[in-house]
């Protein structure tokens, strides 16, 4: 039965709730000169989430009869998805308002979105895990498409959308089996059922249809083909927040089935976990290289991330040991937050050099930011080193976990793997560095966007960036907890 | 009473047959219907899978509302995204969006 304790253990989710009723009235009433309000407002609602988290740590049991489970896995994800939340509510108005996009519908959406990703931290079951999912991605195909008269934006949403919706069906094809199979629903008892078992056939081509469903939406080669056109088309801050939160969900979701679920036959799946991974890397960074245009360029690095997350997956895979199984999934929870820092706020920069509708955040727009705006070049330098692994920044210490963990599960080959895709990174992410400070500005360079909102975002992110990277014990402990409720 | 195994070749037909509408359709109305007729082979099974199930546990029939309640959300949202792409393109063909490349 739901008890009162149920309900509070889904504080963060509930304020959440009241937040985007609270943005869509407010937003019916503020004229159209106060609507900034309701940015602030957003983001104290999110602290506010934020807040709860807090108080709900360390709980640690499930709730509504198993469907939900409240563990500090999810509560750490959550905390991530405020944060996140918290950014593109930061970024995104300057952007919106120069081409005359409504602010409240954005909020709306946006939280609608985070509330998706928290369900989906908090699965227990696979019904309230494909809930979760469809919660959160639907917001995103029209954040993708926000911008309704922009024939590109509407191509990028249009693409995500179909190929996101396709992706769900296998998705779902293979969770109606899975259920099938097993009899069960739920996370817990499908593990305990795999476990007495082995795997028949018809469960092979169940896992299968799962795992393609699932890494159609962490954007993994060979099901990437929708990504760099969905962030390229959407307007760049809202592609900052499509390249982060949709991925964390959908890295909560991967956990969930794939550490939940399928952890006891792990060996099963570790080799299909490891190609992908490799194909992941390798192909989003060489893609990667041959880009002019900055905002795609970051597109196929975030698909080249996602292959370094994927990595500590396979880790986990192949631990011999439950030490360094927790391990590897520190590794990830690390590398998510530490990702989704730098990320979002490399695409907020890139945002920002793109003040006039117009502007594609090409390479060229970079050229003598140095001179034109000495702190957002620097901020973009450091959010670049940290995405290539240079230490001391945050990105630097995500990586080196993911390699610990790659190297403790027994997969040292993986690692080199690993380390050479960094080096190849690197030639991408420093050509942007090298014109921003080495050469002339163009003739006539775009307005830069100086938005009191922006700036306190990108602030915080690269504070968060160089902090954490020299002081990674800080969150370490936090992950380590995370990571332990889910043994 | 057929067995289940009738049910569930009925219903991976019904999602090949998605699968190949929305892989061959290059209309994007069409692919959207494609994608619901897989959504719709998927709610088969599952209902199949939970009358055969020992136990007489309902998921599998919850499971298949909620999916419905699922797709009828992913058609507005679809359907928002074609007309706004129609607007600015005047046609409803996949093939003609390609813009968005290097």
């Amino acid at each position: 039965m739901t008890e009162l304790r149920d309900v509070y253990s889904i504080l963060p989710e509930l304020l959440l709730g009241a937040l985007i009723l609270v943005v869509i009235t407010t937003d019916l009433f503020l004229p159209r000169r106060s609507k900034w309000l309701l940015t602030p407002l957003t983001v104290f609602g999110l602290l506010l989430a934020g807040a709860a988290c807090i108080a709900v740590w360390g709980t640690n049991r499930s709730a509504f009869a198993g469907f939900y489970r409240v563990d500090d896995l999810s509560i750490f994800l959550k905390g991530a998805t405020m944060l996140i939340g918290i950014l593109s509510a930061l970024f995104a108005p300057a952007y919106l308002r120069q081409r005359r996009l409504p602010l409240g519908e954005f909020n709306a959406i946006l939280l609608f979105s985070l509330l998706g990703i928290c369900v989906l931290a908090s699965g227990g079951d696979l019904i309230t895990l494909f809930l979760g999912l469809e919660l959160m991605v639907m917001p995103s195909y029209l954040l993708a498409g926000f911008h309704k008269t922009d024939r590109y934006s509407n191509e990028g949403g249009l693409k995500y959308f179909l190929l996101g919706s396709f992706a769900s069906a296998i998705l779902l094809f293979g969770i109606s089996w899975t259920y099938g199979l097993t009899g069960t629903t739920q996370i817990a008892q499908i593990g305990a059922r795999l476990a007495g078992h082995g795997i028949s056939p018809a469960l092979v081509v169940a896992i299968g249809f799962l795992t393609v469903g699932a890494t159609f939406k962490i954007a993994a080669v060979p099901f990437h083909y929708w990504t760099p056109d969905a962030y390229q088309g959407a307007p760049t801050p809202i592609a900052g927040f499509l390249s982060v939160g949709p991925k964390l969900g959908a890295f909560a979701l991967l956990i969930r089935v794939f550490a939940g679920a399928l952890g006891p036959i792990h060996a099963d799946w570790v080799t299909v976990m490891v190609i992908l991974s490799v194909l992941t890397m390798v192909g989003g960074n060489v893609v990667a290289l041959t880009q002019s245009n900055v905002k795609r360029m970051l597109a196929y690095s975030s698909i080249a991330h996602t292959g370094y997350i994927m990595a500590a997956l396979a880790a986990y895979g192949n631990a011999p040991a439950a030490r360094a199984q927790q391990q590897a999934i520190e590794a990830m929870l690390f590398y998510v937050l530490a990702y989704a820092m730098m990320n979002i706020a490399a695409f907020a920069v890139v945002g920002m050099l793109q003040r006039e509708p117009g502007r594609f955040g090409g390479l060229a727009s970079f050229a003598g930011l140095a001179s034109r705006s000495p702190g957002r070049a620097a901020a973009m330098a450091v959010l670049l080193l940290s995405l290539t692994g240079i230490p001391p920044t945050v990105g630097f210490f995500a990586k080196w976990y993911v390699l610990l963990a790659t190297v403790d599960a027994g997969l040292s080959w993986l690692a080199v793997v690993i380390v050479l895709n960094a080096a190849l990174a690197a030639f991408y992410y420093l050509r942007v560095i090298v014109y921003m400070y080495m050469r002339e500005p163009d003739g006539n360079p775009a307005p830069i966007d100086h938005s009191l909102f922006g700036a306190v975002g990108l602030g915080l992110s690269v504070l968060a960036v160089v902090l954490l990277g020299v002081f990674p014990g800080v969150i370490l402990d936090v992950v380590r907890i995370s990571a332990a409720s889910l043994f | 009473m057929p067995s289940l195994s009738a049910y569930l070749v009925v219903s991976a037909l019904l999602f090949s047959l998605g699968a190949f509408g929305f892989l061959a359709r290059r209309n994007a109305i069409l692919m959207l219907i494609s994608i619901e007729l897989m959504l719709n082979a998927v709610n088969l099974s599952l209902v199949a899978f939970n009358a055969y199930q020992p136990g007489g546990s309902l998921n599998g029939a919850v499971f298949a509302l909620m999916v419905m309640a699922v797709a009828a959300a992913e058609a507005t949202v679809g359907l928002a995204l074609v007309i706004a792409i129609i607007r600015t393109r005047q046609t409803p063909e996949v093939d003609e969006y390609s813009d968005l490349k290097e």
